[in-house]
């Protein structure tokens, strides 16, 4: 499907300034935009101040790319009727491995997608980065999801021996 | 830069919805803040391969499970169970019977408890009031009463649930018990289990699907659970050839 170029472009701007113009359809993908959108129609230019210009284009990225495999869908539908499901499992499958190269990102990066996500409210962007931060988590004890995560243990070591006397199962040592 | 220490707490529950409950457990040993969103337990853990319930162990008496996602053994030390035999599970909650044959049904993380009525006589000449502390020692062969170790072992084949106690209330517990492997079923509130009648001999198992329990007979004929106007078994479909089901 060509896009037309009658079609709205919305500016959004960063909370350093820099502004990105993206389609309207990009910018829906934005649960927290398209509720602005649709309480404002002639809105056009919107500040993000909790978003920093390197985070925001990484969104944009993400949510272009997956409106641009939803049309690629719609438009293979259209044209043959209905979409072979062949076709639809590949395109599922190279998805898939755009997220996945797409969350190959340090953990400061993870942190502020994340962040951002939940406050644009990109519901497949924000299940991506909790699956991948909870990936990070798996089967490591705590000293390792510290050091994984660069967390600072505030837990004193009465606190921490509590919690370990209640499943002290979960923390033993891999056999 | 944001810190992962700092996130938010619905952020951070929401990863613990992706965790399973081991690692739920090491989430919430990382620091203050993801202590408390831990012990907020606003999602279950992520479902997992279930669990091998294994025996307990005689030093220590805690119970022994085997994790095959892990690939790892738990000693998980749930007092209630000290001494209990293990007859069943389902979504995630055990049935036990302890030595004077009588069962509960817990939940062994959350540990929620129900206690469950007296079980219905084992057979017709065999009731709780005629069991034995221990086999005579001059027992010689022949017939003789069970005693409670044995009963406790043998009294219910298998139990089910028809949903997770903690998200219907009203839920049914069913089991087979008995010589005959006789299904009955028990609801929260009610003060003694219903026996299912409408089978002649005995039943092999029985399941749970679609808002039916379904038991199947040695002879391979399939019942439907009916609980209205009485609780009785009902045969649907044909009987299965073995060829169908070997």
């Amino acid at each position: 499907m060509a896009r037309s170029s009658t079609e709205n472009m919305i500016t959004l701007m960063s909370s350093d300034g820099e502004e990105f113009m993206v389609t309207e359809k990009v910018a829906r993908e934005c649960t927290t935009i398209r509720n602005m959108l649709e309480d404002d129609c002639v809105i056009t230019n919107i500040p993000l101040p909790n978003v920093t210009s390197d985070i925001l284009s990484m969104v944009i990225e993400y949510c272009m790319e997956h409106v641009a495999a939803a049309e690629k869908a719609a438009a293979e539908t259209a044209e043959k009727g209905s979409s072979s499901a062949p076709a639809a499992a590949k395109a599922n499958k190279d998805l898939e491995e755009w997220d996945k190269a797409f969350m190959n990102v340090d953990v400061y990066t993870l942190c502020d997608l994340i962040l951002a996500a939940n406050y644009l409210n990109v519901s497949g962007l924000l299940d991506l980065t909790i699956q991948t931060a909870a990936n990070l988590i798996k089967g490591k004890s705590p000293e390792q999801i510290r050091k994984t995560f660069h967390i600072q243990n505030d837990l004193s070591l009465e606190e921490e021996e509590k919690i370990r006397s209640q499943t002290p199962w979960a923390f033993e040592k891999s056999e | 830069m944001a810190a992962w220490s700092d996130l938010t707490n619905d952020v951070l529950e929401y990863i613990t919805s992706f965790l399973t409950f081991p690692d739920h457990c090491r989430f919430g040993a990382v620091c203050k803040n993801w202590r408390s969103v831990s012990k907020s337990r606003r999602y279950p853990p992520i479902p997992q391969l279930p669990w091998l319930v294994l025996e307990e162990e005689k030093e220590t008496r805690k119970h022994k499970f085997y994790s095959l996602s892990d690939a790892k053994h738990y000693s998980i030390e749930i007092p209630e169970l000290h001494g209990r035999y293990i007859c069943g599970s389902s979504h995630g909650w055990l049935f036990a019977v302890d030595i004077k044959i009588t069962g509960i049904l817990i939940n062994p993380f959350t540990r929620e408890l129900f206690e469950l009525p007296p079980f219905p006589p084992f057979c017709k000449d065999v009731d709780v009031n005629t069991l034995i502390e221990k086999v005579p020692s001059d027992y010689m062969g022949g017939p003789r009463d069970y005693t409670f170790e044995e009963m406790q072992a043998r009294i219910v084949t298998k139990a089910i649930l028809s949903h997770d106690p903690k998200e219907r209330s009203d839920f049914t517990a069913m089991i087979m018990f008995g010589e005959m492997n006789t299904p009955a079923f028990w609801r929260p509130g009610d003060l003694c289990w219903t026996v299912v009648d409408g089978q002649d001999g005995s039943s092999y198992d029985i399941i749970y699907f679609k808002e039916n329990f379904y038991v199947l007979s040695p002879a391979n004929v399939i019942y439907v659970v009916d609980f209205e106007p009485e609780p009785k078994l009902r045969v649907v479909g044909p009987q299965i050839s073995y060829t169908v089901m070997h």
